[in-house]
């Protein structure tokens, strides 16, 4: 098993009410497994989910990325920047 | 001018200038006037807070981003369009936090040559950096409420996914003025 905190950025910060929340995920799952989980957590979340990138760090990582241990992964809805 | 001269100034000048800042942004140390004798040409966009959006009165912006992302993805558009137009120096700096009426949002800057390539970097520079890096904009109204505007998705695997679920057309209803690999639903001002 391995933790998976999930950050919230943008108005998917307003709709979790909490800026992250962290589940436990059998391994090795990848994103996509860790994003199903959260959805089944977290339902008023769920449809925004799909137009969010993820990244972990300075990276964008894939729905296939596999996750092997604890991480630490920033949900990046739409952005409006300027 | 030489191409050294392009590569040996571009790189360092005001590379540690942090490109997402929570205060007011210094202009004249981002516009390096000391620098880049050969250039002719110096473009800047200032984008500061209107206070109207699709018809409403808008009282102020709170902008947030998530900045490990932010501040490389910046730097690497800021060195793609440098390159790609041939031009001496790109920098585009955003703020964060809660903005008034009429102050500064962003800056980007171009210096090159001629003021043709100077345009075209800074307008490219300030059309990507709105539409692909991690920036949230919050509008507050005067009446009181606010929204987080709607933006662009900047999923690399999204484009696949969503065509093969045949998106009705109603929610991809505008043209693309900017490049990038994902979606989008929002008009782009």
């Amino acid at each position: 098993m391995a933790t998976i905190t999930f950050e919230f950025y943008g108005r998917l910060e307003r709709l979790a009410q909490q800026s992250a929340v962290s589940l436990e995920i059998v391994t090795p799952s990848n994103v996509e497994d860790a994003l199903k989980l959260l959805a089944s957590n977290k339902p008023d979340l769920s449809e925004n989910l799909e137009r969010c990138a993820c990244a972990i760090g300075d990276a964008l990582i894939s729905r296939s990325h596999i996750l092997e241990g604890d991480a630490i992964l920033a949900l990046l809805p739409p952005v409006a920047g300027g | 001018m030489s191409e050294l001269n392009h590569d040996s100034h571009a790189h360092g000048i005001n590379q540690h200038i942090e490109r997402i800042q929570d205060h007011d942004i210094d202009l004249n140390q981002l516009l390096a006037m000391q620098h880049f004798p050969e250039c002719g040409g110096l473009a800047l966009f200032a984008g500061t807070v209107r206070n109207h959006h699709e018809g409403r009165d808008v009282a102020s912006l709170k902008y947030t981003a998530y900045k490990p992302l932010a501040e490389r993805m910046i730097r690497e558009i800021e060195e793609e369009i440098r390159l790609r137009h041939q031009v001496s120096y790109v920098r585009v700096v955003h703020r964060i936090g809660h903005l008034n009426i009429g102050e500064v949002a962003i800056y980007a800057v171009a210096r090159a040559d001629h003021r043709r390539e100077a345009f075209a970097a800074c307008e490219e520079a300030v059309e990507r950096v709105k539409h692909e890096v991690p920036v949230w904009k919050e509008e507050f109204y005067t009446d009181g409420t606010s929204v987080f505007v709607e933006g662009c998705c900047i999923r690399t695997d999204f484009a696949a996914v969503s065509s093969k679920k045949q998106q009705p057309e109603s929610q991809h209803q505008h043209a693309h003025a900017h490049q990038h690999g994902a979606h989008c639903q929002h008009d782009h001002a």
